[in-house]
């Protein structure tokens, strides 16, 4: 046993709670000169406020509940981040965070599908790593193959989406297991084709994705809610998203009219892996520089995006809407939490602590509607 | 009896589930060395009983007293006085072994926590051998039969020095020589002193047993008498006669279309396998008791749960029914008997649940026309009198009643509409009123020309509505009445006894007919 | 008469311990053909040794896997524990309680939260702790990137010393394992904890106090994961905060290559000790056929994927 290679390899192997990007890589503001606040005792006031309510959202139907909250809640944030952190709301820090939300809202997206059928993906930052990686790879090769490469990253996607649905409906593993081996699995070929040390470097031609735009408004973003749109009226008007919804909230009403209740799971999956394709393809044209670890955080994001946005572990309960607006919260936190600490890692707390108070609340006050 | 014997009795048990009585003023004595048997048919509550006894429940109003002593039950509570239950769900941990199992919760052991696994051993193997269980205590339960795993039950009883035991109708998941084998060890236990309550709805088996049987009716004892003092009819009599009001009489069906047949449907091993014919405009009755395979035969013709060999015909053309999608296209509908589980998604609203079954038919090129499902919804609504005559609120907030009708609304607005509908208890957990809009809406669906299958453990209903009836027990077809034959006491007859008694009796002459 | 049928019925229900043991055998033996290194004791001895991090991370894992939960957090709790104990070590023996105590109680910590956010708010147990890994994978970072602290002298001399020519690492998980396989087979915890992972409501009606045992469960899971962390600390001298980022997947490999069913219910704590050895051995193995070293995440993804695919999960009925 060599000690010290090992811990070589397992800084390289960090693949779930990889360090985010530390300054100067990844273009950021200066932060304002406010003081750093406790992100765990502005979540215990949010959450007084939540409880105190509480009574009166339940009695609201539950059109206005799913996007009231988030809505709602996200115009408080939005207000409270103008008076403490004024330096959001500059242009080019508006710019950064609409770049990152054109990433977060993407994978978000995917999430949500993966768990209105009760499931749970953990392997969509591997498939963003695993797009990133691609895109260098090929352009270090060939530097005419972008599309072709592009075309190889959503086939990546969809591949361990097909994988991880197909695990979890026929072979009845508990979805996170399959999809954290699938990580594994993923991460572990990166490792073997970059051999630890990624070559290659991003096209600049896939750059302006994220870096042009319209105004400050970058294409990347027009294309994540474009995408968005489509996710939101399939789901609310579509019949696949008629059997999604039934198949999460009860497999077998839906496997009694008729619905393929595995179709219809591992087609989530699928979905979830070719949206995370498509925000590594974004999230390279944003950074621009290779990080084989770079996607590791976006699991718990989406996740916690979700969850705040209002959508359900238990399968089939949440819109798309909500966890986009979700989404959005979350990233005004980080944003505001990065550009007034000075260490970046507060991040990775601040995510866990949202997700957790989140997904407590909506516990809670579930339990205390269903008598 | 009186209360001073009496290990352990009921006094004047209240007990209602929402606005439904499920037990009024009821008293009970379970003695020493008795095998006390309880009776009645589906839903006269029994099983609420018995979790009153257990301390699962708590009744309204009324005591349970225990060796004369006022005891306010729970389930550790029962157990410290000795009272054990041998539940027909599964209250073992399949992936332990017996011995496990057995001394659950009750473990045995030195300081430190260490377990005393000779003791624990040697006491479980003694209560096994005490009710002559031959089952090696290091078998996984899971791997064990039904009758294996009661008698495990029963072991675990008695290591917990039960003196009193309750058997929740063994019989409705045993037969032959299992039961049988049960019976033996019940009667080892009375004769050890054990206090018995047997429950069931299986008469012959009381007067195998029993040393005295009450008879509960609509929540109510109607009779609690030695079992040397009553006759079968007697019996059979005091269980039955619930009215179900006048109902216009449907005329007969003309029966000149076969919509469905049925031939040699395997259902299980060692089962027959059943043949029948439905006509179209038909009300084909399917009685039997609870486990008599009517659940089952009604899955298989959904393709839910396919059957192992045999046809069904359609008009005349065999259907392949290996999943819902098949019976479906064929025209064919199963109204589930879990409209919890398996009809309704509750947290959906009336309209969504209401279109689920017609999504194809409400979608263009992936879509649904919101307003193709609202027309389809508002109609269900107002057809099926659906209250509150609203399509988009949750349907979990439904009563009971109203639920069942989005159920039949959503397989039955679909278009094409079936030709072939089966209810699997349609009305039950239904109040009157809506169980009247059931029926009215079976009578439309013949007269439309449909052929229904109505499955019900009602038996008054099942004859009001009714043109024929099969009698299925324990899997099999045992009598088919026609409308002229009717009479409950026939039809619990059949259920009950089966067929060869029937056969038993009228070749000794139908003194029974 | 009872003891009829005895070897049958232990081989069926240990049939996914033997595999895992067997698998182990089978590496061992390979690698001893494939490479002459390894035929010395001292290299056996030595992948025995570098188990045992991993080995007590997977226990750790297990009570609460077979109870019918999972705890996502155990490698951040593992990272923590070990900063912190490195931290107030600073190299002085003196320092040693103080640390140990200290990193155990940040174990005790979480355990109690990730329990009481399972059992009181009823959150779904994979959600909670996998809040609960960002929330102290963030703490860990925060508190530094690089590594921190060192270890005191006496307690990183524990990975080399011995007793009577037995390294005092490898005592340490025989007594490790020891305790772990009498309290989940010897003691009325253990079976209770096999109950509630099986068949809960069963459980339940059998008198067993359910929430009080799953809340065990995520305690007793993360000071065992803070000690795996303490014990890493005799290897890297100092606190590294990316020291428990595979941990995580290493862990719930091993528990699933032990046989430990991810529903609950079923498993081994020689399984699992099987498990964790087979990982060692794993490693071993592709560095005596030098194997690159990037190779084994890819291998030990593959191998999870084929045994949750083969093996069944679900109890059946």
């Amino acid at each position: 046993m060599k000690p010290l290679d090992r811990t070589e390899a397992r800084s390289q192997l960090s693949t779930f709670a990889a360090p985010p990007n530390q300054g100067g890589r990844e273009p950021r503001n200066v932060s304002g000169s406010s003081s750093p606040r406790n992100p765990v005792r502005t979540a215990g006031v949010v959450r007084l406020a939540y409880e105190s309510v509480a009574s009166t959202l339940l009695r609201l139907p539950p059109t206005v509940r799913g996007y009231g909250l988030p809505i709602g809640t996200s115009l408080l944030v939005a207000a409270v981040v103008a008076v403490v952190e004024p330096g959001f709301y500059r242009p080019a820090n508006l710019h950064v965070v609409m770049q990152q939300y054109a990433v977060l809202g993407l994978v978000t997206l995917g999430q949500v599908l993966v768990l209105l059928v009760s499931g749970i993906d953990l392997s969509v930052g591997a498939v963003m790593n695993a797009a990133l990686i691609t895109i260098a790879l090929m352009n270090h090769y060939n530097e005419n193959l972008l599309l072709v490469s592009l075309v190889l990253c959503i086939l990546i996607g969809a591949g361990v989406g097909v994988t991880n649905g197909l695990l979890v409906s026929l072979r009845d593993v508990p979805p996170f297991a399959a999809t954290l081996g699938m990580t594994a699995c993923v991460q572990g070929a990166i490792l073997v084709y970059t051999k630890g040390i990624p070559a290659g470097n991003i096209p600049t031609a896939l750059r302006p994705i994220a870096l042009d735009g319209i105004g400050i408004v970058p294409y990347s973003l027009l294309i994540c809610l474009a995408i968005g749109l489509v996710v939101i009226v399939f789901l609310s008007r579509g019949s696949y998203g008629r059997t999604i919804y039934a198949v999460g909230r009860s497999a077998e009403v839906a496997r009694r009219v008729g619905i393929s209740t595995t179709a219809v799971r591992v087609s989530a999956y699928t979905l979830c892996g070719v949206f995370a394709a498509l925000a590594g393809i974004i999230l390279s044209a944003y950074v621009g520089y290779v990080d084989p670890a770079i996607g590791g955080t976006y699991n718990l994001q989406s996740i916690a995006a979700a969850v705040v946005g209002g959508v359900s572990f238990i399968g089939g309960e949440g819109k798309p809407a909500g966890a986009l607006i979700g989404a959005l919260f979350l990233l005004t936190v980080l944003n505001v939490t990065t550009l007034s600490s000075l260490n970046p890692f507060t991040q990775l707390i601040v995510q866990g602590v949202v997700m957790l108070v989140a997904v407590s609340l909506f516990h809670l006050i579930k339990r205390g509607s269903f008598a | 009896m009186n209360v001073e014997r009496a290990l352990v009795s009921a006094r004047g048990i209240y007990k209602h589930y929402g606005g439904i009585r499920a037990l009024a003023d009821v008293s009970l004595d379970i003695g020493s060395a008795e095998i006390h048997a309880l009776v009645g048919e589906n839903g006269a509550g029994k099983s609420t009983l018995v979790k009153i006894m257990t301390g699962a429940e708590k009744q309204d109003a009324g005591q349970v007293m225990v060796d004369g002593r006022e005891a306010q039950l729970t389930p550790e509570k029962a157990r410290e006085l000795g009272i054990g239950a041998v539940y027909q769900e599964p209250s073992l941990i399949p992936a332990m072994t017996v011995l496990e199992n057995v001394f659950l919760g009750w473990e045995q052991r030195f300081g430190l926590g260490l377990l005393d696994h000779r003791r624990m051993r040697r006491e479980a193997a003694a209560a096994l051998d005490n009710i002559g269980a031959r089952i090696h205590l290091e078998t996984e339960v899971a791997t064990l039969s039904v009758a294996d795993r009661q008698l495990v039950e029963i072991a675990r009883a008695l290591v917990q020095q039960a003196r009193v035991l309750i058997f929740d109708e063994p019989s409705a998941v045993l037969s032959g020589v299992e039961l049988e084998r049960i019976f033996n060890v019940i009667k080892e236990l009375r004769s050890h002193g054990l206090g018995i309550l047997y429950i069931s709805h299986r008469l012959a088996e009381i007067f195998e047993l029993a040393d005295r049987a009450t008879v509960l009716k609509d929540g109510r004892v109607v009779a609690s008498r030695p079992v040397n003092e009553l006759t079968m009819e007697d019996l059979i009599h005091l269980m039955v006669g619930r009215e179900i009001g006048a109902r216009h009489l449907r005329p007969e069906a003309a029966r000149d279309r076969i919509v469905l047949e049925v031939d040699k449907l395997a259902l299980g091993q060692d089962r027959e396998p059943i043949s029948f014919e439905l006509h179209a405009g038909e009300v084909l009755g399917l009685a039997g008791l609870v486990g008599s395979g009517r659940t089952r035969l009604a899955n298989a013709l959904g393709g839910i749960r396919p059957a192992r060999a045999g046809v069904v015909f359609r008009n005349g053309r065999p259907v392949r029914l290996k999943r819902p999608s098949d019976a479906m296209r064929a025209g064919i509908v199963v109204i589930p008997e879990d409209r919890k589980r398996e009809g309704l998604i509750l947290g959906h609203s009336v309209r969504e649940n209401l279109a689920l079954a017609s999504l194809k038919e409400l979608s263009t090129i992936g879509m649904v026309s919101a307003k193709a499902e609202r027309r389809l919804a508002s109609e269900a609504v107002k057809v099926f009198a659906v209250r509150p005559p609203a399509i988009d609120v949750a349907t979990g907030t439904l009563s009971g009643g109203n639920q069942q009708k989005v159920v039949l609304g959503k397989w039955l607005v679909r278009k094409p509409s079936a030709e072939v509908v089966v209810l699997d208890e349609p009305t039950r957990g239904v109040d009157v009123g809506a169980k009247y809009e059931i029926y009215n809406l079976i009578d439309a669906l013949v007269a439309r020309g449909s052929g229904v299958v109505l499955i019900s453990s009602e038996l008054p209903e099942v004859i009001a509505m009714s043109d024929r009836v099969l009698v299925m027990s324990a899997g099999n077809i045992v009598g088919e009445l026609k409308r002229g034959e009717l009479s409950e006491e026939r039809i619990l007859r059949l259920a009950v006894l089966g067929r060869e008694h029937e056969l038993a009796a009228s070749e000794g002459g139908g003194d029974a007919a | 008469m009872r003891s009829v049928g005895w070897p049958n019925h232990w081989v069926k229900r240990q049939a996914r311990t033997l595999l895992a043991w067997s698998l182990l055998i089978f590496l061992f033996l390979l690698t001893t053909v494939l490479s002459e290194t390894f035929r010395s004791p001292a290299v056996v001895t030595e992948t025995f040794k570098g188990a045992t991090f991993v080995g007590m991370a997977a226990a750790a894992e297990f009570f609460v896997v077979v109870a019918g939960g999972i705890d996502l957090s155990i490698g951040s709790v593992a990272t923590i524990s070990g900063m912190a104990a490195a931290v107030l070590m600073n190299g002085r023996d003196q320092n040693i309680p103080l640390a140990v105590a200290a990193a155990l109680g940040v174990g005790l910590v979480v355990g109690v939260i990730n329990g009481l956010l399972v059992t009181w708010v009823k959150i779904t147990p994979f959600v909670a702790t996998f809040g609960m890994l960002y929330v102290l994978q963030g703490v860990a970072y925060s508190y530094s990137v690089n590594p921190v602290g060192q270890a005191a002298p006496t307690f990183y001399n524990l990975y080399e010393d011995s007793i009577a020519g037995v390294p005092v690492l490898l005592l340490v998980m025989v007594g490790f394992w020891g305790i772990c396989w009498y309290v989940a087979t010897q003691t009325a915890f253990g079976k209770h904890l096999y109950a509630v992972g099986g068949e809960s409501g069963a459980a339940r009606l059998a008198g067993v106090r359910t929430t009080r045992v799953s809340f065990a469960s995520y305690v007793i899971c993360s000071v065992v994961a803070a000690a795996a962390g303490l014990l890493e600390l005799t290897q890297t001298y100092v606190g590294t905060p990316d020291l428990g980022a595979t941990l995580l997947l290493t862990t719930i490999t091993a528990v699933v290559i032990g046989g430990v069913s991810l529903f609950g219910g079923q498993g081994s704590v020689i399984g699992v000790l099987g498990g964790s050895l087979v990982l060692a051995f794993l490693g071993q193995f592709f560095d005596s056929v030098q194997v690159n070293a990037f190779f084994q995440q890819l291998i030990e993804g593959l191998i999870i994927l084929a045994l949750l695919g083969i093996y069944r999960q679900r109890v059946k009925r």
